[in-house]
């Protein structure tokens, strides 16, 4: 579970500081450099950028709105007609989710392919 | 290799996503706001709220600033701005705008200059491509030499300094939401854009004409038939100036060709669709006939009514002023306010000043056209449209003498270039007209400052503390031969067009009547003694309301007065439905039939928000209007057209029931008036009991507020207000009054104002739209002068901008 738990906030913590300065698409690269270097298995490189980006993404935009006379989730849902604020802050969530997941899934990938190839050269 | 082909499979898909979330891709032309840009909560739209707890005092240096600024903001966002100079002023004008409309101002310049498809696509290609045949950026270039030799430029040059003050130093992220949703950045803003925006204003409030609708119409019914239906004066309307003196050797003879026109109609082009409803009121009283005994002033511009409002409200302090009022955004300077002294504000004159002629091409590939005998080269220049997602688009705008070729004619012989004041105006520092107004202290200094306007020209009303109260038509108006621009007329001579302005001495202007008031309402300026032809699109009623109201009353209040421009009175359903119900009376109406006639009997003629009579009248009239225009509309989809005036309408029923265009065309049976108005009365009635039952105003016509990109969800949609087109409340679905302001002139102005919206553009700002509600229930917040910063009651944020190195 540590093993997991590492990789979970090290991801978070990065994108919290380089998202300061970077585009959003930064999250791709952090996951994908995190996992391909500590996350041998996919489906836990998948599972561990989709969550610590989205959620990061989604508890930062939550906190944001706190600060607000009026939430940007409020104006957003008046915008795409929706008024419920649950689903406009899952749009972060699995967007960054996604997009982060997708990182650290290739990053993973291309571990193993790494991996195997030193393996098989042996 | 399995694993190497879904890696190299999934990067594919992940970078093609990357790319299409970040706005770099686009699928099926569709261009989508790049989701990630603005999802992500450090970057993107989260970044645009506005701060509960944001820093009370802000500090910046710059080096246009000759003296330190400061600027309070108070609880409606409204800014005070104290600065040493008018000069000072006006930077933090620009800075205050910029920071609060950021996105309007940059989006108007572009509606300006045909540039919204750069950040649109191609959905507004055809609205850039029309604004650019109308030349409004060669207009606009024009103008710009012309002022920029001349006094008050300067102010346009510190105003955009004001506004690229803010601009260049706010950080990337946050751009205006808006923007962010466009995936653009605003770009810095310039004293030709303030230019920009004056040109569009032209446009929106003086850039139509009947021109071709009148040609069309001229050919299918014949001189005398048109004569009949369009006649050039309304008989009832009350003009603004009466009984004007001007010195009869003083009167300038126009030398242009009379009635040089094409008897042509203009078929299979459907040139133009103008809009309707833009309107104003404004009133000023004379001391006497007010319970204070101090004059009182109103002013009320009924403008298509957006979201961010098209008003911004400021209060401006110098050693020489304290001035509150609003203006047009990009524009320095106050267009409607008061100071200690004086009230002033605008309504928009119906005169026509734009003109269309035919060009009559000498080659083929017109390049030549005739005039004067001669073959005389077009001017070509060729401008560039950007469209988002798309290939730029190439147009070329063809000049002629007269002006841009407008309208491309499907056979080539009906191709019409528009002769339009706003690009030959007479040179005038314009600029000045609105700051010297913010300074004005009596009547010299008004008519001084409005003498410098060019345009679009208004009927400036003004009321001072020493009571006196007038209306001047302000702007450059032609000089024309009778008839001279009522039709399309013949673009192969020079003579054919204007080519002198009437003296602004000339214009119309009334001044402290016998009346004791003054009063505007978009009707005709001058009666019929004024020596010029004088014509255009005039509104017909609510000038008899108010000449009613303010006839019937010597003790007007401020209360009054605010009521009285919350008035829903409709003089047109006054005068017609007497006459409607008199030809009811010979009709037998069935059970379902009666209560709508019992609506209308028992009606006071008033548009509230609960009346079903308001509801089921507009529908009676309309019905009246399509049973009697046929013989017009029967032309609708071929050609432009126009149909007679209301008034004119409701003077054939009750004074020629008998008219031929009573007749209807596809019945056997010879109808008159009469038969008419029972026939749509009926028609009426079946209307609603098809689509459920009479409804209440409101509820029948709501009224929309939409944001400028027309988002729902950013607009304010269903408003429930009393008024209608002809009331002096003036409002339909979606025009209004876009700004309420009344003042009592003495000692201390007392002031009071609104508009439908709020001081900040952002969406996300608790001031987007503060004003709503109260304006809708016709209230008002107080305005008042705070020579002394300590004096305002609630200070929400301040800003000072000091020179650099103090």
């Amino acid at each position: 579970m540590r093993k997991l738990l590492f990789p979970f906030f090290l991801l978070a913590i990065l994108n919290l500081a380089l998202l300061q300065a970077l585009d959003w698409w930064t999250i791709v690269l952090t996951a994908f450099i995190v996992c391909f270097i500590m996350v041998p298995k996919k489906s836990h490189a998948f599972i561990i950028s989709f969550f610590s980006t989205g959620l990061l993404w989604l508890l930062a935009a939550y906190i944001i709105d706190g600060g607000y006379t009026i939430p940007i989730a409020q104006v957003l849902g008046r915008v795409v007609q929706s008024e419920s604020l649950v689903i406009i802050y899952m749009m972060p969530f699995i967007l960054g989710g996604l997009m982060g997941g997708l990182g650290g899934l290739l990053g993973s990938q291309l571990r193993s392919l790494v991996n195997k190839k030193s393996t098989s050269s042996l | 290799m399995l694993q190497k082909i879904s890696f190299l499979l999934l990067s594919l898909i992940t970078v093609v996503l990357t790319l299409f979330l970040n706005g770099n891709i686009s699928f099926f032309q569709q261009n989508l706001p790049p989701a990630g840009k603005l999802l992500n909560p450090f970057g993107g739209l989260w970044q645009c709220g506005e701060l509960k707890n944001t820093a009370q005092e802000e500090v910046l240096t710059n080096k246009a600033v000759t003296a330190p600024i400061k600027i309070h903001y108070d609880d409606r966002g409204v800014p005070h701005i104290y600065a040493q100079s008018m000069e000072d002023a006006i930077f933090a004008q620009g800075y205050v705008e910029a920071r609060d409309r950021a996105f309007q101002m940059d989006f108007t310049m572009r509606a300006s200059s045909g540039r919204l498809s750069e950040i649109l696509g191609e959905v507004t290609l055809g609205m850039d491509r029309r604004t650019l045949q109308r030349g409004m950026v060669s207009a606009a270039e024009k103008a710009e030499e012309m002022l920029k030799d001349l006094e008050g430029f300067h102010y346009a040059e510190l105003f955009a300094a004001g506004a690229n003050a803010y601009l260049n130093e706010r950080p990337e992220n946050t751009q205006p939401f808006e923007a962010k949703f466009l995936d653009y950045t605003i770009e810095d803003w310039s004293a030709f854009k303030t230019i920009l925006i004056r040109m569009y204003m032209s446009e929106y409030l003086n850039g139509y004409s009947d021109d071709i609708e009148n040609s069309n119409l001229l050919a299918i019914l014949g001189r005398e038939t048109f004569d009949d239906l369009f006649p050039l004066e309304n008989p009832s309307t009350v003009p603004i100036v009466r009984n004007q003196g001007i010195d009869s050797d003083s009167i300038l003879k126009a030398d242009n060709v009379k009635n040089d026109i094409v008897i042509d109609t203009f078929l299979d082009q459907i040139y133009q669709d103008p809009l309707d409803g833009i309107g104003s009121n404004n009133w000023a009283i004379n001391a006497k006939k007010t319970k204070n005994k101090r004059p009182i002033y109103s002013s009320d511009p009924h403008l298509t009514l957006n979201l961010p409002s098209i008003w911004y409200e400021m209060q401006i302090h110098t050693p020489k002023t304290s001035v509150h009022g609003v203006k047009i955004v990009g524009v320095p300077g106050l267009m409607m306010g008061f100071n200690e002294h004086v009230a002033w504000g605008e309504t928009n004159l119906g005169h026509d000043q734009t003109d269309y002629f035919t060009i009559e091409w000498i080659d083929r590939n017109k390049g030549l056209y005739r005039l004067d005998g001669e073959a005389v080269a077009v001017e070509k220049r060729i401008e560039t449209i950007k469209v988002k997602g798309q290939e730029d688009v190439v147009d070329t705008i063809y000049y002629t003498h007269w002006g841009p070729i407008t309208h491309w004619s499907n056979d080539g012989k009906h191709d019409l270039a528009m002769k339009w004041i706003i690009q030959d105006g007479t040179p005038k520092p314009e600029l000045l007209t609105f700051i010297e107004m913010m300074e004005a202290k009596h009547f010299e200094d008004y008519k001084e400052a409005t003498g410098k306007f060019i345009g679009p020209p208004q009927n400036f009303g003004f009321a001072s503390s020493t009571d006196t109260v007038a209306i001047r038509v302000n702007g450059d108006l032609p000089l024309r031969s009778e008839e001279d621009g009522r039709f399309v007329e013949k673009g192969d001579k020079r003579a054919n067009a204007w080519s002198e302005i009437i003296p602004r001495d000339q214009n119309p202007f009334i001044i402290n009547p016998d009346d004791g008031f003054v009063t505007s309402s978009n009707q005709r300026s001058a009666d019929e003694h004024y020596p010029y032809f004088y014509f255009g699109r005039f509104s017909d009623y609510r000038n008899r309301s108010l000449d009613t109201f303010l006839r019937a009353k010597s003790d007007y209040t401020l209360e009054d007065v605010a009521k009285l421009q919350y008035n829903s009175f409709s003089f047109l359903a006054y005068d017609l439905c007497p006459s409607l119900l008199d030809f009811m009376v010979e009709v037998e109406l069935n059970e379902e039939e009666k209560p709508f006639l019992d609506v209308i009997v028992s009606w006071d003629y008033y548009y509230t928000e609960e009346s079903k009579a308001a509801s089921f009248f507009e529908r009676w009239l309309r019905n009246i209007r399509n049973n009697t225009w046929d013989e017009i509309s029967q032309y609708r989809n071929r050609m432009d057209i126009r149909y007679p005036d209301t008034w004119r309408l409701v003077d054939l029923i009750k004074n020629r029931p008998d008219h031929p265009f009573f007749d209807h065309l596809s019945s056997e049976e010879k109808e008159d008036a009469g038969m008419i108005v029972r026939k749509s009365f009926k028609d009426a009635v079946k209307y609603f009991k098809q689509n459920g039952d009479l409804q209440e105003w409101a509820e029948s016509k709501p009224m929309n507020i939409y944001h400028l990109m027309r988002i729902p969800g950013l607009s304010e949609m269903n408003i429930s207000t009393p008024g209608c087109k002809n009331c002096i409340n003036a409002t339909t679905s979606t025009f209004g009054p876009s700004w309420r302001m009344i003042v009592e002139l003495g000692e201390k102005p007392i002031a009071k104002g609104i508009f439908p919206g709020g001081q900040s553009g952002n969406p996300a700002s608790k001031w987007y739209k503060t004003g709503i509600e109260k304006w809708s229930r016709g209230e008002y917040f107080d305005l008042n002068l705070y020579k002394d910063s300590k004096n305002i009651p609630v200070i929400t944020k301040s800003v000072e901008i000091k020179p650099v190195g103090q």
